[in-house]
């Protein structure tokens, strides 16, 4: 009798743990949200221009008639990663993993819920709104679509020059040779200064915006799925430029693709996201000698081999991804994971360093 | 410095042109223009653009400088003269008597002349019973003061009867139909025999009037009989004296003798003798001398109207006998018998006259009456207009009509002589001095209107072209110029005509050299107008669409930049503007300024506010739209990362991407509030006179005369707002292509 109710018991705890109530699921991530918020600040590594550590961004669910927030898309969940100057970080994912809102809010676009962002050392989401302004130019952006990130109504000369105007990166009379030499650069011609950026192909126009960005002459620039726009032979090109100008400059890149193949070409270090979370986080190499998160696996897996006669030993994953609004408990990947153990459903992964470098938050290797 | 350097590289490398190799990517092979001369340029690419662009400055031009060179004012009316025959005069043979009689007016008129005469600054000094003398036109009258009050003395008007009382200043007549009615029979009796008695009705009681010619002149007398006396015939038992007592013509002629005084009377050639006298009575005997009657005075009362009054009633007139009015009826009788017996013809019985008529077998007896009225058959026309006080002097003119009517060659009035020189059909009236002041014919006339003043020598043609029969003379004007006269009878009316210039509004005149599109309905240059209208249109249109831009500008670019609550505020309330009817709003208006008489300037102000207040909300809409779908863009997100300014932002990435959009619904939206404008006007609520507009100039076709034959007035206002429209919505379109940097070079 005592073991049928014990049993009775457990099987109720679980059926409770399973299935928290909304209310319950919101004061968690609130709960969440302020347990971060008070964690101290990371110490900064000089030798790092970008530090990110647990950062956090909800988007608030409103219902009702009087926008009461009941609830949180949790787009990024505790991401954290560390950027060398002058290297490049490639960050991959299925779409809607995150990958943007996470470039977005470490250039604060978009406000963080919680974390910590540190550029050279200044934690940018504390800064007042001008010198925040003032440091814009350090910290640039190339986005994913040429067409609609370049004003239709200013010419070529005046998209590129504008913020450099604005900040006086170069002295006023130099400003025209300056413009020349930043499109030569970005391999663009000098009297292409006064046509429209309708006059331009896709290619030519991703240049533009790799031109206006390199002409704030910065430390770090974000791509956000800067080629996948592109048509292949142009993805190409723009990807060698980036090199170039990543050499000539020395500058350092937050890499977002989905596309495996150009982040293997372009990064040094790679990041895999899954449902806002990173899920691992290694050099390139070690990453693709050695994935260790199952997501990862199946991820690489999917990379098309360029021999026909190659026979791809394909992990397929079932489903689709949850929204982020009503993520799976435990380990978000656990509803698809083909190697999913009874606790992944239970308990979230803590990040764990396998080996040096290479960190992975997977309940496989706890 | 980097400047110069570049200058020489440029002419070094024209120099050089010639032998380079053109590529297809050659510098110098793009031609540079600033952003606002691609505009233009691409502008004047368009071809409707351009022709809307020079349909625009030619309406511009016509509207705003035209009216400078327009020799004619905003509404200045054209008259045009003709000359056509106009009367100038008319005359008449004067068959009829004119009448120059008392009318209840100059009656009263009359007493408060009297009255005022006894006022000393604003009060009245009367006693009561105080007798105030006057005299109207036709008679002298006594008014008797009742109550002697201060400010509001009432009294009775006495003539030979009692006529009127004044009460509290007002006049109230006793009978006064009594004397207008009486007037009106006199003047429509054709007055051939005398002694024409006339009935009145007056409140369905007779009233008989007595009305006497003597020569051409006739007088009316107003009383009834007071009493009538006569003589009864008895008869004596003889055999046959029944038949001549039922013989009415015998006892007709006894009666007759009786009355004249004589002795004696023959009827059917027999002589009968009459003896005795009035106070015992008389004896007819035959030839034998056997009497055969005898003849008794009989007397009986006559009714007369009498005014009642009593305290707190109106006056109130009964007819009464005349006997219960005097103290002593018998004493009257008495009275009436002496006065006749005496072949008196007046007697005076306590206070009042009395007049004795012998009316065939009867003695009228009747108080002493007035002369009411009296009508003369000569008119008579002053000569010269200083005599005029003459001309209308009643008394001066009996007394002329009277020396006329003797056959005298002069008479006196008023201690001055005046002689009269016969001219064979009219009479020149002289004064003492010889001057020929009044001319008194048959014939009377009188101008056809104010302003035409008749010469002598107009009356003195027209008499004699009257007389002769002519129906054409010519006669010296008050201008001294020949003129010449046409007469026209109509009903025993000669009318003079003469050829008049005549002034007319020279309306819906057609195109001529003078107006190039006519006059309107109001005899307005319509050329002129139309500038003036456009004027109007223009300026309504420019000023409306401005209202329509600042508002919609602001509340849609707050309701887009901002968002959120503020958005949804807006945006609420720019429905509930929408939901306002647009057109019963105007209705509305345009009839309560009617009626507010709002003057011209005002009206146009209010209905621009009004057009603009109303006209904004698509502006607002257009604006927010835009600016909530590019705020989302790439582009607007790479000015924040790049770190530019917020002003920056908005002026120089979302107006210019707004502007556009702005600037073709602003022509656009011209067009239509120029046709909004002309639909007002068109319904007549827009612009009133003296300003115009197109609508209101095409607002006249709601004469279907004008529709159909005035082409001129309707049409060509059409035509410059379909080509105004048109206009805007052309440069609207080109403007729209040429900001659109995606249209092909």
């Amino acid at each position: 009798m005592e073991a049928v109710e014990k049993a009775k018991e457990a099987v109720e705890e679980v059926a409770e743990k399973k299935a928290p109530t909304r209310a319950e699921m919101f004061q968690m991530l609130e709960q969440h949200i302020k347990e971060v918020r008070e964690e101290p600040p990371i110490e900064h590594n000089p030798e790092n221009v970008l530090e990110v550590h647990n950062l956090i961004k909800y988007f608030p669910i409103k219902t009702g008639l009087f926008s009461r927030v009941t609830g949180y898309v949790r787009a990024v969940d505790g991401v954290s990663f560390n950027i060398k100057r002058g290297t490049t970080m490639g960050l991959v994912g299925e779409s809607g993993c995150g990958k943007t809102t996470v470039g977005k809010t470490i250039l604060r676009l978009n406000d963080k819920t919680a974390g910590q962002v540190l550029f050279n050392g200044t934690e940018i989401h504390d800064l007042p709104r001008e010198e925040m302004r003032k440091l814009r130019p350090k910290i640039q952006m190339i986005f994913q679509d040429p067409y609609s990130s370049l004003s239709p109504r200013l010419p070529i000369a005046e998209i590129i020059g504008e913020a450099v105007r604005e900040h006086n990166v170069v002295p006023q009379d130099e400003l025209d040779d300056y413009l020349d030499k930043v499109m030569k650069q970005c391999g663009l011609q000098p009297y292409h200064k006064d046509r429209y950026p309708h006059e331009f192909s896709g290619g030519q126009r991703q240049r533009i915006c790799i031109a206006r960005s390199i002409a704030l002459k910065p430390d770090f620039i974000i791509c956000d799925e800067p080629v996948s726009a592109l048509d292949v032979s142009i993805q190409a090109q723009i990807i060698n430029l980036m090199m170039d100008l990543q050499q000539e400059l020395g500058l350092t890149y937050l890499f977002i693709s989905h596309d495996l193949s150009v982040v293997e070409h372009i990064s040094d270090t790679i990041g895999v996201m899954y449902l806002g979370n990173m899920v691992e986080y290694a050099s390139k190499e070690q990453i693709f000698a050695n994935p260790l998160h199952p997501y990862t696996e199946a991820l690489f897996s999917a990379i098309p081999i360029p021999d026909p006669d190659y026979k791809m030993n394909r992990v397929i994953l079932q489903g689709s991804i949850p929204s982020p609004a009503n993520p799976p408990s435990g380990c978000k990947f656990h509803t698809r994971c083909s190697k999913c153990m009874g606790i992944c459903s239970e308990c979230a992964p803590e990040t764990k360093e396998v080996e040096p470098g290479h960190f992975v938050a997977c309940h496989l290797y706890d | 410095m980097s400047k110069d350097k570049s200058k020489v590289t440029n002419a070094a490398k024209t120099e050089e042109a010639p032998q380079e190799q053109m590529k297809l990517d050659d510098a110098r092979r793009v031609k540079v223009l600033s952003p606002g001369m691609l505009v233009f340029k691409r502008f004047i690419r368009n071809k409707l653009a351009v022709a809307g662009i020079i349909i625009l400055a030619v309406m511009f031009v016509y509207s705003f400088l035209g009216p400078i060179f327009s020799p004619y004012s905003r509404a200045q009316i054209f008259t045009k003269e003709i000359e056509e025959p106009g009367d100038y005069a008319t005359g008449k043979f004067n068959v009829d008597s004119r009448f120059l009689g008392e009318t209840s007016t100059s009656l009263q008129s009359g007493v408060l002349k009297a009255l005022s005469s006894q006022k000393k600054g604003n009060k009245y000094v009367l006693t009561e019973g105080q007798e105030i003398p006057f005299a109207t036109k036709s008679g002298h009258y006594t008014l008797k003061v009742i109550n002697p009050d201060e400010s509001k003395p009432s009294c009775a008007i006495y003539g030979s009867a009692h006529v009127a009382t004044c009460t509290n200043g007002e006049i109230t007549f006793s009978d006064p139909e009594y004397v207008d009615d009486a007037i009106l029979a006199f003047i429509t009796a054709d007055g051939e025999a005398g002694g024409r008695e006339t009935e009145l009705d007056y409140n369905g009681t007779p009233i008989s009037v007595e009305i006497s010619k003597i020569e051409r002149k006739y007088y009316m007398t107003t009383n009834e009989p007071v009493a009538v006396s006569s003589y009864n015939i008895y008869t004596a038992m003889l055999g046959k004296v029944a038949e001549l007592q039922s013989d009415t013509e015998f006892m007709h002629s006894v009666s007759t003798a009786i009355n004249s005084g004589e002795t004696s009377v023959s009827y059917d050639n027999k002589n009968y003798a009459i003896s005795g006298d009035a106070a015992n009575g008389f004896v007819l005997s035959g030839e034998d001398g056997n009497p055969l009657f005898n003849i008794i005075r009989e007397y009986r009362p006559g009714k007369i109207n009498v005014t009642v009054e009593e305290e707190g009633k109106d006056p109130e007139m009964k007819e009464v006998d005349f006997n219960s009015q005097i103290s002593d009826p018998a004493a009257f009788v008495e009275a009436v018998g002496t006065a006749i017996a005496n072949g008196e013809s007046s007697f005076n019985f306590e206070e009042h006259d009395y007049a004795i008529e012998s009316a065939e077998t009867e003695y009228h007896v009747t108080m002493e009456d007035g002369q009411l009225a009296m009508t003369v058959a000569n008119s008579f026309d002053p000569v010269e207009s200083k005599y005029d006080n003459l001309s209308s002097d009643y008394n001066f003119v009996i007394n002329a009509e009277q020396a006329i009517t003797d056959g005298a060659s002069s008479f006196e009035y008023d201690g001055e002589t005046y002689s009269l020189v016969n001219n064979g059909n009219d009479f020149s009236v002289m004064n003492a001095a010889g001057d020929e002041i009044l001319l008194a014919s048959d014939i009377a006339y009188g101008p056809a209107r104010n302003g035409i003043e008749l010469t002598v020598d107009f009356i003195k043609k027209l008499q004699e072209a009257m007389r002769s029969n002519e129906s054409a003379f010519t006669f010296v004007n008050q201008y001294g110029d020949e003129t010449s006269a046409t007469i026209n009878i109509v009903n025993g009316n000669y009318y003079v005509q003469t050829m008049q210039k005549t002034s007319l509004i020279d309306a819906r005149s057609p195109v001529t050299s003078k107006h190039w599109l006519g006059t309107d309905i109001n005899g307005m240059d319509v050329f002129t107008r139309l500038m003036y209208g456009g004027r109007v249109s223009l300026i309504v249109g420019f000023v409306v669409v401005f209202f329509e831009i600042i508002i919609g500008v602001v509340v849609g670019g707050i309701s887009g930049y901002f968002g959120g609550v503020v958005d949804t505020i807006l945006m609420r309330f720019v429905e509930l503007f929408n939901a306002i009817p647009f057109y019963p709003m105007l209705i509305i208006l345009g009839s309560v300024m009617d009626n507010l008489h709002t003057d011209a300037i005002t009206r146009l102000m209010l209905t621009m506010v009004i057009l603009g207040i109303l006209g904004w909300t698509g502006i607002a809409r257009i604006v927010r739209g835009q600016i909530l779908s590019l705020r989302e863009q790439d582009f607007m997100i790479a000015t924040e990362a790049t770190g530019i300014r917020t002003s920056r932002r908005i002026f120089r990435h979302l107006i210019p991407n707004v502007m556009p959009l702005l600037i073709v619904n602003a022509t656009a939206g011209l067009g239509s509030v120029i046709l909004t404008e002309a639909t007002l006007g068109f319904l007549g609520l827009g612009v009133k006179y003296p300003m115009a507009s197109w609508g209101s100039i095409i607002n006249q076709v709601n004469d279907m005369q004008v529709m159909k034959t005035a082409w001129w007035i309707w049409i060509p206002a059409g035509l410059l707002i379909l080509l105004t429209v048109l206009g805007f919505n052309f440069v609207g379109d080109g403007l729209r292509d040429a900001f659109d940097p995606k249209m092909k070079r």
